[in-house]
């Protein structure tokens, strides 16, 4: 067990002004630890995405400081992006997809080990000499987490994980994620589905009118019935 | 009058006069798959005619500007001030693609169009009037196998050595990088790296081919063999192999068919994989069919 305070922090980031040439978001701050389920949650264009590619590096600051993804060691970092390609065009199984995002220091026997363990943790383990082409969107939500949660992560980075899934495959893959967070992991996800960070989040960053509130999930009490600002 | 005694070709031609050309054609025939694979993956197969159109550009302006003599001249050498330029503009253009997609520019296929388009054009202009400028263009327009020299098979036997060493020590970053540059990024992989060094590889490797063999052999064996592997491979790394495996046998066939039927190498060869890539279409969609 570790104190309050102790833990090392993950994601962060200091008085952070985000944006491309002008500002989109600015005097962010926030910490991220193990065993947290960051939800960061606003309408569609509001900065969440570029909230996160800042936080991840792949995005330079406007200004403030950001600080070492995953405590400066970036193979403790599972991603998945918004936008993912699934339809490879050369064949691609499962197996395959998940063994690309481990690093190549990884021999082959611990990546099989991983990966076989990766993708039962998310119920699709009979999938994986499936072709990825082949395979249904909600299989491809939780085959593209299960290559992020065969690096072993100590924070997992979610970019609208739930985005087209069906309200039950939603809530499932939701439910999974809370399981992972309670052995440890800090799961941090983007999305516009209010409903479900107030239902699976610890902590909430909204993100809308240029600004980033914090909070618990009470934050987000009415909102997704439209009178939470 | 006696009747002419015509003599039949045997079907293995002399090694004296085509042992050079069916080295650099099996070793192209394995490299250009590898870089095929990886510009497929990024989905900029169109990238490898384009690279080869500005190769001639380069190749052109160096004409042009008399930094060197042309393939007809150099004793059968080529010239290396017009080999380099050639390789300069084709590096240049895979590199400016390549880092097109990482940064998701929306012009890439506009960039492509236009490469292929005015490197075709401006060369064609640039060597209109100029001795044996046409000759050259003509050469490395229509591919052609036969004035190997041993040089070019060890220099593309290095490349694909060095393709195949990469490949063995790094799978997983650069197959990353080409399926998915943004969680590459994210794992600490240097995307700009990446696209420098695969660029300058891609670019040599295509450039350097467009000068030994010319634009329509260096083209479709960079495509072809990759497009038969994917109606038949059931994985990446079957595709892989399968790749490399039509890609080096398919140049042994067309230049036996060339010489027994006394048809130009480059096209017989790339009009034989173009036909196994269509049969083997026809086959998966029919095995598609039937289980459908």
């Amino acid at each position: 067990m570790t104190l309050p305070g102790t833990r090392p922090e993950l994601l962060g980031c200091r008085d952070l002004c985000v944006g491309y040439r002008a500002p989109v978001l600015t005097g962010v701050t926030l910490a991220v630890h193990g065993g947290e389920a960051w939800f960061v949650v606003g309408d569609n264009g509001s900065g969440k995405t570029s909230l996160l590619q800042t936080l991840l590096g792949l995005l330079p600051p406007l200004g403030g400081t950001v600080s070492p993804v995953a405590a400066g060691d970036r193979r403790l970092l599972g991603y998945v992006p918004q936008e993912q390609r699934f339809e490879p065009p050369l064949p691609c199984t499962v197996g395959e997809f998940v063994a690309i995002g481990l690093p190549d220091a990884v021999p082959a026997a611990e990546a099989t080990r991983r990966i076989d363990d990766a993708l039962a943790s998310l119920g699709v383990a009979a999938l994986l000499a499936k072709d990825v082409r082949d395979l249904s969107l909600g299989q491809r939500r939780r085959v593209a987490i299960a290559r992020a949660m065969a690096r072993l992560p100590r924070l997992l980075v979610l970019d609208e994980p739930t985005a087209s899934l069906d309200t039950t495959s939603a809530r499932q893959l939701a439910a999974d994620l809370d399981r992972l967070c309670r052995q440890g992991l800090a799961v941090v996800h983007v999305s516009h589905d209010f409903a479900l960070a107030a239902a699976h989040a610890t902590h909430v960053a909204w993100v809308g009118d240029g600004q980033v509130r914090l909070g618990s999930p009470a934050l987000l009490q009415g909102a997704h019935s439209g009178d939470g600002r | 009058m006696p009747p002419a005694i015509v003599q039949e070709p045997g079907w293995w031609p002399s090694w004296e006069l085509f042992g050079d050309s069916l080295v650099l054609a099996v070793l192209l025939g394995a490299v250009l798959p590898l870089v095929g694979g990886l510009l497929v993956l990024r989905q900029q197969l169109f990238v490898a005619a384009s690279i080869g159109q500005s190769a001639n550009l380069g190749i052109a302006l160096a004409l042009q500007c008399g930094l060197g003599v042309p393939h007809a001249l150099s004793a059968g050498e080529g010239d290396v001030a017009v080999r380099a330029a050639g390789l300069l503009a084709a590096i240049v253009t895979t590199v400016v693609c390549l880092r097109a997609l990482s940064t998701r520019s929306t012009t890439l296929e506009a960039r492509n169009a236009w490469m292929f388009l005015f490197g075709g054009s401006a060369s064609m202009v640039l060597l209109a009037q100029a001795p044996h400028g046409m000759q050259e263009l003509q050469r490395l327009l229509l591919s052609s196998l036969l004035f190997a020299s041993p040089f070019d098979g060890a220099l593309v036997g290095a490349c694909l050595a060095v393709g195949l060493l990469v490949l063995r020590w790094q799978p997983r970053r650069l197959l990353l990088w080409a399926m998915d540059p943004r969680s590459a990024a994210a794992y600490g992989t240097s995307v700009l790296a990446c696209d420098l060094l695969v660029g300058a590889y891609a670019g040599f490797v295509i450039g350097y081919a467009v000068y030994a063999t010319g634009l329509l052999f260096t083209f479709g064996m960079t495509v072809l063999p990759v497009l038969c592997a994917r109606e038949v491979a059931g994985s990446l790394r079957a595709g892989a192999r399968l790749a490399l495996l039509f890609g080096s046998t398919a140049p042994v066939a067309g230049l036996l068919c060339a010489h027994r039927f006394d048809l130009p190498p480059g096209q017989a060869t790339v009009a034989l994989l173009g036909a196994l890539a269509l049969l083997l279409r026809l086959l998966s969609a029919w095995r598609c069919h039937r289980r459908a």
